[in-house]
């Protein structure tokens, strides 16, 4: 019989060297994907922020492509507009504010969670520049029933938000005349109540903590125009 | 597992040929339907075919890749220690390859989610790592590993194609069925999952039974 | 108040909502392999429900103190040999788990059988096979997704193995009590064996399917306070 030590690695020293061999591979995999995975994570997001500011006409047959902090649409035209990300936390919430290269806030995009049917709904909101309407929703991720609550991912079930009144919660209502009477209304989804009540109810949540620190840090902004409710504070 | 140590035993015999290896991973002793194993993907990624495919084509990536390695280096193998070198080279491969789905196709490592990291528990692998990679040559290990993933892919294609087209009227995404027929959601949810593996099951042992049947008179 | 509320969200979604084996769909080698008998059937429950807590608690341990992006072991590693930034051995999870799972294994079984003869007869013999269960790997890997985000703590690491080893030992009891009775009907042939169990598994699946609903329900009933905020907030925005 060997002495114990000699034993442990006439035994072992195949692992130690797969080990030391996989851990380099690993290294290797790790240090050439990482970036690139981490630009996907993000860009995933940033793909859809176009589409939750700019009126859908705008980029009909539009092809937008993410790099860094900037979102390029290329329209079906050829012309390139360009666009700015900033990334900022307010009141908990994910918010990007996207201006056109060098100008003025384009809009914002609010990022909320909360419960749906199944499980958590992760969505982004879109809120115009004066912060008076929402102008999109866009569904990250859910696990509603499928064909049932999962419609609230679709354009006929998101169309309710473009346009929106930003300064009164959405209210739920289940007859489409009822919806089309007046702005703010969004027509449940048939069988799906409550997926659509809770995507309302997550948008209400995440406007009204983000919009008020918005409209406050923009009156802070321009003290000339606001000066009296900046002194009111 | 519990089923794999079971079949273990009657599936060691001396040395098939490559071809062998590869024919009977396909149909013979197809993982799926034959040996039922790695039933967790079957069930959990099959409720539409883009997600099916890119598990086959993940699990495909470790098999071949550690039934090789393994094979290369049996000589060096101790026997109570095998377990412990195939589990590392499976993680590992395993790590590479989801890596790689999420650099290079970042949707479907979202859909996939917890089962790219779960074929480290495949049994499929560790299955053939023990019978053939650890005994036979690195060719015979590769068309075996070959074989096993053709087998695998028809086993989760196929309950991925009853499940996509009968739930969604879909095939890869594709409108297949008309808008008359009505949609059977339940075969996109979990009960759904359950129903269509066991009904093709059935389906393949009822296949089976008929020529022997036939035999018998 | 507000973590007692959700540890019973937890809690109630691993055991019962999103059930290991009947939504997530893992485990499903021994639910179909040991659940020809009640009381082996809740043997194997029971041996996955404290290896997976063992595996759970373990786990927590390793990602928060080495494997996150930023962990403080792993960084003080790294910035002794003068790494730049912060250290991230994400990519070595999968390899590190499955070895805690096989050591929690390898520890359980020891453990058991020194202090707890009775219980080593019960449910030993279904301990080795339970290191390639993906239930415990599959809660290792949420544990993992929500300590990195910054979600969990050791409280919520813990909740979810327990419970979710509890769900599994429901689904699984609730199996073999069914698939006695089943021994005595007067079973197709094709669908004898795995079809019949598989089919049993579905109408389980759709019994659980009831469940889905109850998160948010539950979640609202808990905390009153969520529910109230945007009233809150907006009665704010009058006062300015």
């Amino acid at each position: 019989m060997n002495p114990p030590r000699a034993s442990f690695f006439s035994q072992s020293w195949l692992i130690l060297l797969l080990g030391l061999l996989f851990g380099g591979a690993l290294v290797a995999v790790h240090t050439n994907l990482s970036p690139v995975i981490a630009a996907n994570q993000r860009a995933e997001t940033l793909r859809q922020l176009p589409g939750l500011v700019l009126p859908a006409a705008e980029l009909a047959g539009a092809e937008i492509t993410v790099s860094g902090d900037r979102i390029a649409v290329r329209r079906a035209s050829g012309e390139t507009l360009d666009l700015a990300v900033a990334e900022s936390e307010v009141a908990g919430h994910q918010l990007y504010t996207l201006a056109a290269a060098g100008g003025a806030p384009l809009g914002y995009v609010v990022r909320g969670i909360g419960s749906g049917y199944a499980d958590d709904i992760d969505l982004l909101v879109g809120l115009s520049g004066d912060l008076e309407r929402l102008t999109g929703l866009f569904v990250l991720s859910q696990k509603e029933t499928p064909a049932l609550g999962d419609e609230i991912t679709k354009e006929p079930f998101r169309r309710w938000f473009t346009g929106a009144p930003a300064t009164a919660p959405l209210v739920v209502v289940k007859s489409a005349a009822e919806a089309e009477s007046a702005p703010g209304r969004v027509l449940a989804l048939t069988a799906a109540t409550i997926s659509s009540r809770s995507v309302c109810d997550i948008v209400n949540a995440t406007v009204a903590a983000v919009r008020p620190q918005l409209a406050a840090a923009a009156s802070a902004a321009a003290p000339a125009e606001e000066g009296e409710t900046d002194g009111g504070r | 597992m519990a089923v794999a140590e079971l079949e273990l035993p009657a599936a060691v015999d001396d040395g098939p040929t490559a071809a062998e290896r590869f024919i009977a991973g396909i149909l013979p002793e197809n993982p799926t339907f034959r040996q039922l194993l790695g039933m967790c993907p079957t069930l959990a990624v099959t409720a539409a075919m883009k997600p099916a495919l890119t598990m086959v084509a993940a699990t495909a990536f470790v098999l071949i890749s550690a039934n090789v390695m393994v094979s290369l280096i049996r000589h060096l193998l101790k026997p109570h220690l095998r377990i412990l070198v195939f589990t590392l080279t499976i993680a590992t491969f395993v790590t590479i390859a989801d890596r790689l789905l999420a650099a290079y196709l970042y949707p479907m490592s979202v859909a996939l989610g917890p089962y790219v990291p779960l074929i480290i528990v495949n049994c499929i692998i560790i299955a053939r790592c023990e019978v053939c990679g650890s005994k036979q040559g690195p060719f015979t290990a590769f068309a075996d590993a070959a074989g096993n993933s053709l087998g695998f892919l028809i086993g989760l294609g196929s309950v991925a194609t009853v499940r996509e087209i009968l739930g969604m009227g879909t095939w890869f995404g594709l409108p297949v069925l008309p808008a008359v027929v009505p949609r059977w959601v339940i075969m996109v949810m979990p009960p759904g999952a359950f129903i269509a593996l066991a009904l093709l099951l059935a389906l393949v042992n009822w296949y089976q039974a008929r020529p022997k049947r036939r035999a018998e008179v | 108040m507000e973590l007692f509320a959700n540890l019973l969200l937890i809690a109630v979604g691993a055991a019962l909502i999103n059930n290991f084996v009947l939504s997530y769909f893992v485990g499903i080698c021994p639910f179909l392999g040991v659940s020809r008998k009640l009381d082996t059937a809740l043997g194997m429950g029971l041996a996955v429900t404290f290896v997976i807590t063992v595996a759970g608690f373990l786990s927590w341990t390793l990602t928060e103190f080495v494997l996150r992006p930023g962990a403080p072991l792993a960084n003080a590693v790294w910035h002794a040999v003068g790494g730049p930034g912060d250290a991230d051995l994400s990519v070595l999870a999968y390899i590190a788990y499955i070895f805690v799972i096989a050591a929690s294994v390898q520890f359980v079984e020891m453990y058991v059988k020194k202090f707890f003869p009775p219980l080593y007869k019960s449910f030993g013999v279904f301990l080795p096979l339970i290191t390639t269960n993906c239930a415990i790997l599959f809660a290792c890997l949420l544990i993992m997704k929500e300590v990195v985000g910054g979600n969990w703590g050791l409280a919520e690491s813990l909740t979810l193995p327990i419970f979710g080893g509890l769900g599994f030992t429901l689904a699984i009891v609730l199996m073999a009590g069914i698939r006695v009775e089943l021994d005595l009907a007067d079973v197709p042939r094709p669908l004898r064996g795995a079809p019949i169990a598989l089919l049993t598994a579905g109408i389980l699946a759709l019994a659980f399917l009831g469940f889905t609903g109850m998160g948010a329900n539950l979640k609202q009933a808990l905390t009153p306070a969520a529910a109230d905020a945007p009233a809150a907030v907006a009665s704010v925005e009058v006062d300015r």
